[in-house]
């Protein structure tokens, strides 16, 4: 998938647009090949699209301003495009021991685990959810631009950073909650390739990541109120094959909000606060 | 399809545990299977997260309020469905639907709330079992 990606990006914009990015693609080469030769660790390539590399590229880009927020039907898309095991779409593919992990912690059984006692997440922790789940919250999601990159922040204020620059992964960065997220835009859609995800990120309710989960999405506005992503989500341990899915999200005009999991947390670990507040 | 079928399809998703939304917490503390309604007038609106507290006195019977607590959904996807920190003014009539509290405590989940003008909201919440 991304090694096409490379070659069907179609660059957009005037000859003088194209002319800094080249050089600076070049300049970019360049210190390439000195890092090589001088024995650093030379910037690997994968992905040299050319649109936002710039901040006069930047208007090359499509426009998602604003705060875009889950879409409840969404979840109905999946159903649809999954295609999980023994014919049923609804279930996640997932490798014969990880079905039986899904079953038995309940995530099979109403959400709500074999003793109706509830799922583990990490939100009930007021941890991060993380990646995949994290596009997946039912919050709002803003995307900023600027050269090079792309920042994903929802209302929860989960930060995903997703560089655009034409780097590599990093081999030796620390796995965190979002990620190490590379990307690419072609035209309208947004490419991006995240690995080193923490194995204790929410892959879905009820099941965390695994050490070598690895997610490509293709994000773009599929009408001027509706930004979508195409995920797929692999892992040779957890899932038989491909897991994909649709997410959709609605322009919302009340714009972003503020989540703070820990403001007022009257129902944790099974225990509900009724304290009345002070009047 | 109308709204409350498309999101009762949602339900439906949830319940199947094929795509499982992320709230913030299990709702185990709540018993799902049942609604019940309390009526009284407006204690405090706590526009909180992770989670909104809509806090309402209820006549005891005897002359007194029993103050009831119901668990919204985070400020975000309450003002999507209307909700806001000055919807309500403490004092004023209302009647809420709510899963209650396995443990019997005067509380529960937040489900349609009505108001002194005949109007009413919704709380995401609700989605969790359906309309």
């Amino acid at each position: 998938m991304f090694t096409d990606a490379a070659t069907t990006a179609r660059p957009r914009g005037g000859k003088i647009k194209e002319e800094i990015i080249r050089n600076n693609l070049s300049v970019a080469a360049i210190a390439a090949a000195v890092l090589a030769l001088c024995g650093g660790a030379a910037p690997v390539s994968h992905y040299p699209g050319n649109q936002g590399l710039t901040w006069a590229s930047l208007a090359q880009l499509p426009d998602w301003t604003g705060a875009w927020a889950l879409d409840p039907p969404s979840f109905q898309r999946v159903i649809a495009t999954s295609g999980g095991p023994d014919g049923n779409p609804n279930i996640p593919p997932l490798t014969p021991r990880y079905a039986a992990m899904r079953k038995a912690n309940g995530a099979a059984n109403g959400g709500q685990g074999p003793a109706g006692t509830g799922v583990e997440t990490n939100s009930l922790h007021c941890l991060p959810t993380g990646m995949p789940g994290m596009m997946s919250s039912p919050f709002s999601f803003e995307f900023l631009y600027t050269p090079g990159r792309v920042t994903i922040i929802n209302d929860g204020r989960e930060v995903r950073r997703v560089y655009t620059d034409g780097r590599g992964h990093n081999p030796d960065a620390d796995p965190t909650f979002e990620g190490d997220s590379i990307g690419h835009w072609e035209d309208g859609t947004l490419v991006i390739d995240t690995q080193n995800i923490l194995p204790d990120a929410d892959l879905f309710v009820g099941m965390h990541t695994g050490a070598n989960t690895h997610v490509v999405e293709r994000i773009s506005k599929i009408d001027p109120h509706t930004l979508e992503d195409q995920l797929v989500v692999t892992d040779p341990v957890i899932f038989a094959k491909p897991w994909r899915y649709y997410r959709t999200y609605q322009l919302n005009k009340l714009g972003m909000s503020e989540y703070v999991c820990e403001q007022n947390n009257r129902d944790s670990n099974g225990v509900v606060n009724l304290t009345p507040p002070p009047e | 399809m109308n709204l409350s079928n498309r999101l009762f399809l949602v339900v439906l998703c949830a319940l199947a545990g094929s795509q499982p939304g992320f709230a913030h917490h299990s709702f185990s503390n709540f018993d799902m299977s049942k609604t019940a309604t309390v009526s009284g007038t407006v204690r405090a609106l706590e526009w909180t997260n992770p989670h909104v507290w809509l806090w309402i006195d209820v006549p005891d019977g005897k002359g007194g309020v029993i103050p009831y607590g119901l668990e919204g959904a985070a400020t975000g996807e309450m003002a999507r469905q209307g909700w806001s920190r000055t919807k309500v003014t403490k004092g004023e009539k209302i009647t809420a639907e709510m899963h209650p509290l396995r443990s019997g405590q005067h509380g529960g989940s937040l489900g349609k709330t009505t108001f002194a003008d005949g109007s009413s909201l919704g709380s995401t919440l609700v989605l969790k079992k359906g309309p």
